[in-house]
């Protein structure tokens, strides 16, 4: 790769929007549903009347699923005869930790926390880090991470990373793989940021963990914002 | 072994982004991620167990790719760079406005292989076997990308600032 590629790969991966809203495996389990109806009414757009048809198949067809589910049994050799996950949350089964695929959450002892590319963009630098699975055995993570700069002493300076954009899906990190995220620190006059305070740490909570993980990191910002997590690419 | 669920979960993001490259909006992003999932859900057994991601990627290649040959659905894209004053407050906004405007002087295939390559980090092999043709084919039409991209001012502006500081 020369210099332009690189920094085209930069730029890309910096400035490539994230989806306002993500299609998910239970709307695709409807979807899927929809295209297997003998004589049901097939789109190749999902859309609120969709949706609508899909709910009553799927009232239609739960109780059939309902009796013939059973947890113990490995998933059905068609993909498409799988029970909705959309389903009613009456039926017996339905536990989180029954869930098809459900892993348990990563634990702050199960990640490690690194840092990647940086980019700036008008008065902004964007870093991304990384949360790799150090553990054995797969684990899904999923929202926003808490985020708060160290100076040498190890103290937090100024206020905790706000969030910026929605919570995102829940990320499945098989071990070695990992889930990213992006903060954007403000450190230009023409953003407000007139004094920057300089920092050398970082410490950060995955979401739902109570111990953070601490690394360098040496900036200088007026204010911190912090994206969801996401698949690493 | 990987189930459908945790695969349309574990790619969906990823996939939006890869579409909204193509597309440039997120509405016909979400068509040809539905289209590529959904075909792979179909077909998750036959899949599953030989790298999906490839299949699902080729099917969003091919379905953008196949649409685009229909003319009333191809898009407009931007040729002058309209004046924006407040750049400075939505460095986010620009970012993208600056992207799509360079990805979409591209002609379609050459813009999928830069997706791939460059966005996927998908190797000049990879891409290959995404966009079903030679390394060589790859190779012109990255190398062609890579010349017109060059070419645009803003996106050479853009990145002076991103990555290099």
């Amino acid at each position: 790769m020369n210099d332009f590629e690189r920094r085209l790969t930069d730029l890309l991966h910096t400035g490539t929007p994230q989806p306002e809203r993500v299609i998910t495996a239970s709307e695709l389990s409807e979807l899927a549903q929809d295209e297997h109806a003998p004589r049901g009414h097939r789109s190749t757009r999902w859309g609120v009347p969709l949706m609508a048809a899909a709910a009553v198949l799927v009232a239609v067809t739960v109780p059939v699923y309902v009796i013939g589910h059973d947890n113990n049994s490995p998933a059905p050799a068609s993909p498409s005869l799988r029970p909705p996950t959309s389903a009613p949350t009456s039926s017996p089964s339905s536990t989180a930790s029954n869930t098809p695929g459900s892993v348990a959450t990563c634990l702050t002892s199960q990640l490690s926390l690194s840092s990647g590319p940086s980019g700036a963009a008008a008065g902004s630098v964007y870093t991304t880090f990384f949360f790799t699975n150090t553990a054995g055995a797969p684990c899904s993570i999923r929202g926003f991470p808490g985020v708060s700069l160290l100076n040498d002493a190890g103290n937090i300076v100024g206020q905790p990373a706000t969030r910026e954009g929605s919570e995102g899906s829940s990320v499945r990190l098989a071990p070695g793989q990992r889930a990213q995220f992006t903060l954007r620190l403000s450190t230009a006059t023409q953003t407000g940021c007139d004094t920057p305070r300089p920092s050398s740490g970082i410490q950060v909570y995955p979401p739902e963990q109570t111990v953070p993980l601490r690394i360098p990191f040496t900036t200088a910002s007026c204010s911190v914002s912090v994206q969801s997590l996401t698949q690493a690419h | 072994m990987l189930s459908i669920e945790d695969f349309v979960d574990q790619n969906s993001r990823m996939l939006h982004r890869s579409a909204w490259l193509l597309t440039g909006n997120w509405t016909s992003a979400e068509d040809l991620v539905q289209t590529a999932l959904l075909q792979s859900w179909l077909h998750w057994e036959a899949i599953r167990s030989d790298a999906p991601e490839f299949y699902v990627r080729r099917v969003l290649v091919n379905t953008f790719l196949s649409g685009q040959r229909r003319s009333w659905t191809r898009e407009s894209p931007v040729d002058v760079m309209p004046d924006r004053a407040a750049v400075d407050e939505l460095p986010a906004t620009e970012l993208r406005h600056v992207i799509w405007t360079a990805l979409s002087g591209l002609p379609p295939k050459q813009r999928a292989a830069v997706v791939l390559r460059y966005f996927n980090d998908l190797s000049e092999t990879q891409t290959a076997r995404v966009l079903d043709c030679s390394v060589g084919t790859v190779k012109s039409q990255t190398s062609r990308a890579l010349r017109k991209l060059r070419l645009v001012p803003e996106l050479q502006s853009l990145m002076e600032k991103v990555g290099h500081e």
